[in-house]
């Protein structure tokens, strides 16, 4: 960044031109006065030091938050049936993982067949 | 000078969603059971909204009605008894529950399954009056 003060004092220690040159050399004097700048000051170690901390913060943040968020309990995972046994009264029984027509929405079904009329 | 508040902010955020999701999954969880009766016609009871859809798409059914329900905490302590002479044992927590459905002193179905979130397990064939019934189950927050 320029220090537009600095610049200006320095400017005006510049002698001051008293006759008019060729454009060419108007345009060198004045390239060569623009060209006085300050440099940069050196950033303070503190500046850098809070920097990194903040980026290690940040970053821990959002793997804290990705490890919250995507974990395996909280995947989307449909129910599944591990195990099935019907009693002696079923003739036959069977498991179905179903899909809502959309998509959206998943299950599981366990059928059996055979059983008498009940009276619910 | 680094401006710290959107920082702060974010942690603050990140904390409380850590504090509201962990405990959630740490602790019980509560499982619904709904005896269905299931049908043809057009009705279906509100309280089956849910799982209407996916029902009705791989069902030979088009009316549901609700006969019964309960909610229980996982693990349960006691069997669960719906309609008129169900009986819905449970044993487990929801990765690993072990499921028996008794009519009267008759056990009907034993099964295991893993239970996630909206996705329900449905045991049926049960056939009764006007209908077949079949239980839902899912898990509910």
């Amino acid at each position: 960044m320029t220090d537009w003060t600095t610049l200006q004092q320095e400017l005006k220690k510049q002698a001051p031109r008293t006759s008019a040159g060729s454009p060419e050399a108007f345009w060198q004097d004045f390239s060569a006065r623009a060209r006085l700048t300050v440099q940069e000051p050196a950033p303070q170690p503190h500046h850098s030091r809070s920097a990194l901390w903040t980026s290690l913060a940040m970053a821990g943040a959002v793997a804290l938050l990705t490890l919250i968020l995507w974990s395996p309990s909280a995947a989307a995972e449909a129910t599944r049936v591990t195990s099935l046994e019907v009693g002696p009264s079923c003739t036959g029984s069977m498991i179905l993982n179903v899909v809502s027509k959309d998509g959206r929405n998943t299950g599981a079904v366990v059928w059996v067949s055979g059983l008498e009329e009940t009276y619910d | 000078m680094i401006n710290r508040s959107p920082l702060l902010i974010l942690m603050a955020a990140i904390l409380f969603a850590a504090l509201a999701v962990l405990p959630a999954r740490a602790g019980s969880e509560s499982l619904s059971i709904r005896l269905v009766r299931a049908s043809q016609g057009t009705e279906i009871d509100p309280a089956l909204q849910d799982v209407a859809a996916l029902m009705r798409g791989n069902l030979a059914f088009s009316s549901f009605k609700l006969v019964d329900s309960a909610t229980v905490t996982l693990p349960a302590s006691e069997p669960v008894k719906l309609g008129k002479n169900f009986k819905v044992a449970l044993s487990g927590p929801a990765n690993n529950l072990d499921i028996t459905v008794s009519r009267g002193t008759v056990k009907l179905i034993q099964t295991r399954a893993v239970l996630h979130g909206r996705s329900p397990l449905v045991l049926g064939g049960i056939p009764a009056r006007d209908g077949t019934l079949l239980f839902v189950l899912n898990l509910v927050k």
